[in-house]
């Protein structure tokens, strides 16, 4: 459904900011709840940190994004677009690419909620599934954790700025 | 005066607290799952302590700025996140797992509409709005002591739900009278963060109504 209401959006021409952030939130407290419960049900305590740190990582990154798009949105954006790291701009040139990571992300962790209810022999098909996805979830992690660094950088910039800019005022 | 790069705004001292508050929100992780109850209060505590510091060296030292305005709303949702996952696994009861889940996607989904919501239309006529906002958020918003007495209790309930599961029996006998003391305040918390989503995505679809209907009459 999360593809469907983009695709419902642009075709009955019902694009909403509202739509957006519901979209984003709704993205945001699912991932949120499954990791808590993949936290409880593997219950070896390295990895319930892990888990913890995931979530951490998913909202502060999200946010920090969201955050610094709308601030920076009226500021010089092409030229923050051409400093990103190479990554990033690697990661949002393609939206299909986009879309793949997230994706195999969400799978990723289905995946290892769903090898703990599985019968035998459904476990030869999904453990390849989960290992394949693995490291889908981890570059994608990673990129999230470029993202909230990049995004408060530009925050940092903008702030620079403007106090730069008020202190040149008062002299 | 010398010109600030962006590295010297990260550098800033409220931001360096915010830094310290995320490195106690782990400390208090760890304390959680591996067991020591007494680290994860002090450690949550401690890091809560630092919330009010954070804005009040922003103001004394004139370093205010949007990176630690961000970076003390993402640790916030972080620390009441992860406690409340902790929460939801040391409190086995069904149902009440179900309530925690609720309580996180709560928070979390209140916080980012609002935030949204406040930096799209702050270029509106945002008194307008202010005026027509539920009597609730009114009241909470207008004193500040109000709302920083609801969130303080509102985190405390959950850190006392957290040590109640751990304390001595002599000590219960001080700390689930406050439990009891903290869940109203807790649970109207709750409601406000509920009426805040509803506000705030309204505004929203105010302001997206508006915009439709503008460029809709331009077309003609």
């Amino acid at each position: 459904l999360q593809v469907a209401n983009g695709y419902y959006a642009r075709k009955l021409g019902q694009c909403s900011k509202l739509g957006e952030v519901l979209d984003m939130v709704t993205d945001r407290c699912t991932t949120t709840v499954l990791l808590t419960y993949l936290a409880k049900l593997y219950d070896c305590r390295p990895l319930a940190l892990v888990f913890c740190l995931l979530i951490s990582l998913d909202i502060s990154s999200h946010y920090m994004q969201m955050y610094s798009q709308l601030i920076t949105g009226k500021t010089n954006h092409k030229q923050m677009d051409e400093n990103a790291h190479w990554i990033l701009k690697a990661y949002y040139t393609d939206r299909q690419v986009l879309f793949g990571f997230c994706f195999g992300n969400e799978a990723f962790f289905l995946l290892l909620y769903l090898n703990k209810f599985l019968p035998a022999y459904a476990l030869y098909l999904s453990i390849p599934l989960t290992v394949a996805a693995f490291p889908i979830s981890l570059i994608k992690n990673v990129i999230n954790g470029i993202q909230l660094y990049e995004s408060a950088s530009d925050l940092a910039h903008l702030d620079a700025a403007e106090i730069n800019k008020s202190n040149g005022k008062k002299k | 005066m010398t010109n600030l790069s962006y590295k010297d705004v990260f550098m800033f001292v409220p931001n360096l607290i915010g830094y310290t508050r995320i490195a106690l929100t782990a400390a208090a992780t760890y304390g959680m799952y591996y067991e020591h109850p007494f680290m994860t209060f002090i450690s949550y505590a401690a890091s809560e302590f630092l919330d009010v510091a954070d804005g009040y060296y922003a103001r004394k030292l004139g370093q205010c700025s949007k990176l630690g305005e961000v970076l003390d709303m993402v640790t916030d949702r972080c620390t009441t996140t992860v406690l409340l996952t902790y929460l939801a696994q040391l409190y086995d009861c069904r149902p009440l797992a179900l309530v925690f889940c609720l309580l996180i996607s709560l928070d979390i989904s209140s916080h980012y509409m609002q935030m949204y919501s406040q930096l799209i239309t702050g270029k509106t006529n945002h008194k307008q709005m202010d005026e027509n906002a539920h009597w609730i958020l009114k009241a909470y918003y207008t004193d500040r002591r109000v709302l920083f007495g609801f969130c303080f209790g509102n985190e405390a309930f959950f850190l006392l739900l957290y040590l109640n599961k751990f304390l001595p029996a002599y000590a219960l006998y001080l700390s689930i009278p406050l439990t009891v003391a903290a869940f109203p305040i807790s649970l109207i918390k709750n409601v406000i963060n509920g009426i805040q989503l509803y506000e705030s995505a309204s505004d929203l679809a105010h302001l997206d109504a508006a915009e439709i209907n503008k460029s809709n009459s331009k077309q003609k």
